[in-house]
């Protein structure tokens, strides 16, 4: 059938390559045109090639995510209003959202779907979940349902143990982690160390740093194997300096 | 002067959908993956048959494999300004339906940089675009579409001499005409795409 119609009588290797070109934003747009497009893309499945993803839980329960590399670059506020009702903030228009759906659930599912078809390494995670363990339980069951864990190069974190352990482990190349703001000192407590040390990610970690926590000296151990470390210990015994010294000469 | 007959000087008779011939230089030929791997080798007999597309669609695209023939010439998929005037004027030159014709004959052909290049042209068009502004795109207005456009036109024509006989209170009237007949096409539009992009799906 000879059709003058536009896209639509695109072979599908063609569609691809064109879906290759565009970025993630034109992609997602592109997709809500119309049905058939909309399968299409869930059927091909077009890696995003997002590069940095920020996350913010607000004090007063919004949500930010800015998703980015350099192509494109999508900004999502997810607030609630006064009278309750739900908005998001896309491009400076606010957008109602129906449903009986909270707010968080929402956000988490538009992560999810905007990730869902990324399998090329993300450069930056960064996620100020503010210790709203909610908002990180949500996070949590998006990454543990992914088919592949997601590659993160550098992760950036107040509440690293609900994350690390599923994201891909042999991408992982640095971790930063920071305490909450409103308690500018907290001791790393020693358990959570701990159990970090056990995970086999810890151990292919190139580069660590640790701010605004103690980290306990009994641990030190555990931070041998890094090749760049920062990191502040409020005490540290003599033997704890000598355990050091013998185990850096050593390697 | 003489010289050995080069590979470049070598033709080759292509047979179109309406059975008609025309040559083409192997060099421009080499640029198809499945005519080296359809005839290269084997040489054949007689015209080549490409005859599931008309004259004008292959003339066009071998228009361009004989430009592209030297290195220098192809200006692949860069920024927009770095086209070539000869490029802008090659696909300047083609109606939708050529284009689509081209890239369909130019993935069948498998000719990497035509296809990549006519790919970019369209991303381009769709990049940084809202889905209304998408919708536009690719809805582009067919023949009977155009002329019902044209119709509109001519009713927006005479309703606007009426206007202007009349005094300013009745320009809402032909902002109104403007407006509801415009929508009815996208709508209209909509509904045949999805039709059409069902049987492609389906080939």
């Amino acid at each position: 059938m000879v059709s003058e119609s536009y896209l639509m009588n695109i072979p599908e290797l063609v569609m691809n390559i064109i879906l290759d070109k565009l970025d993630f934003k034109s992609v997602q747009t592109l997709r809500k045109v119309c049905r058939d497009l909309r399968d299409f893309i869930d059927d091909q499945k077009p890696d995003p090639r997002i590069e940095e993803i920020t996350v913010w839980a607000l004090e007063s329960g919004d949500l930010k995510f800015s998703y980015k590399n350099l192509q494109a670059e999508v900004f999502l506020c997810y607030q609630t209003r006064d009278g309750g009702e739900s908005v998001l903030v896309y491009e400076d228009v606010a957008r109602i959202l129906k449903g009986e759906e909270n707010l968080l659930k929402i956000a988490f599912k538009d992560f999810e779907t905007i990730l869902k078809h990324q399998s090329s390494t993300l450069k930056v995670l960064k996620l100020h979940s503010n210790h709203f363990d909610n908002v990180l339980d949500h996070l949590k069951t998006v990454l543990e349902s992914r088919n592949h864990r997601l590659k993160v190069e550098t992760l950036v974190t107040d509440q690293v143990m609900k994350i690390l352990p599923f994201l891909d482990p042999d991408f992982l190349l640095e971790l930063n982690l920071f305490g909450s703001t409103d308690h500018p000192i907290r001791t790393l407590e020693i358990l959570e160390i701990d159990e970090l040390a056990e995970l086999e990610i810890w151990c292919k970690i190139k580069e660590l740093s640790i701010w605004d926590c103690y980290v306990p000296s009994v641990s030190l151990q555990s931070f041998t194997h890094f090749s760049k470390c920062s990191i502040d210990v409020e005490l540290v015994h003599l033997e704890d300096v000598l355990l050091l010294k013998e185990t850096l000469n050593f390697i | 002067m003489t010289s050995p007959a080069s590979s470049s000087e070598v033709k080759y008779l292509i047979e179109s959908s309406e059975g008609n011939t025309f040559d083409v230089s192997g060099a421009a030929l080499r640029q198809s993956n499945t005519f080296n791997a359809m005839f290269l080798n084997i040489g054949a007999d007689g015209p080549i048959p490409f005859t599931d597309y008309n004259e004008a669609t292959l003339k066009k695209v071998f228009e361009y494999c004989e430009h592209s023939v030297n290195e220098e010439n192809y200006s692949g998929p860069k920024h927009q300004d770095d086209l070539s005037k000869w490029d802008l004027n090659f696909f300047n030159e083609m109606d939708q339906k050529m284009f689509i014709d081209v890239i369909n004959a130019s993935n069948f052909l498998d000719i990497e940089r035509l296809t990549s290049y006519c790919c970019e042209r369209i991303a381009r068009m769709l990049r940084g675009k809202n889905t209304q502004e998408m919708i536009k795109v690719i809805t582009l207005p067919t023949a009977e579409e155009l002329e019902a456009k044209q119709k509109v036109e001519e009713k927006k024509a005479a309703a606007a001499k009426k206007v202007a006989e009349k005094a300013a209170e009745t320009a809402e009237k032909t902002e109104t005409l403007e407006e509801l007949p415009v929508q009815q096409l996208v709508q209209t539009t909509r509904n045949k795409l999805t039709r059409k992009y069902l049987s492609f799906s389906n080939e």
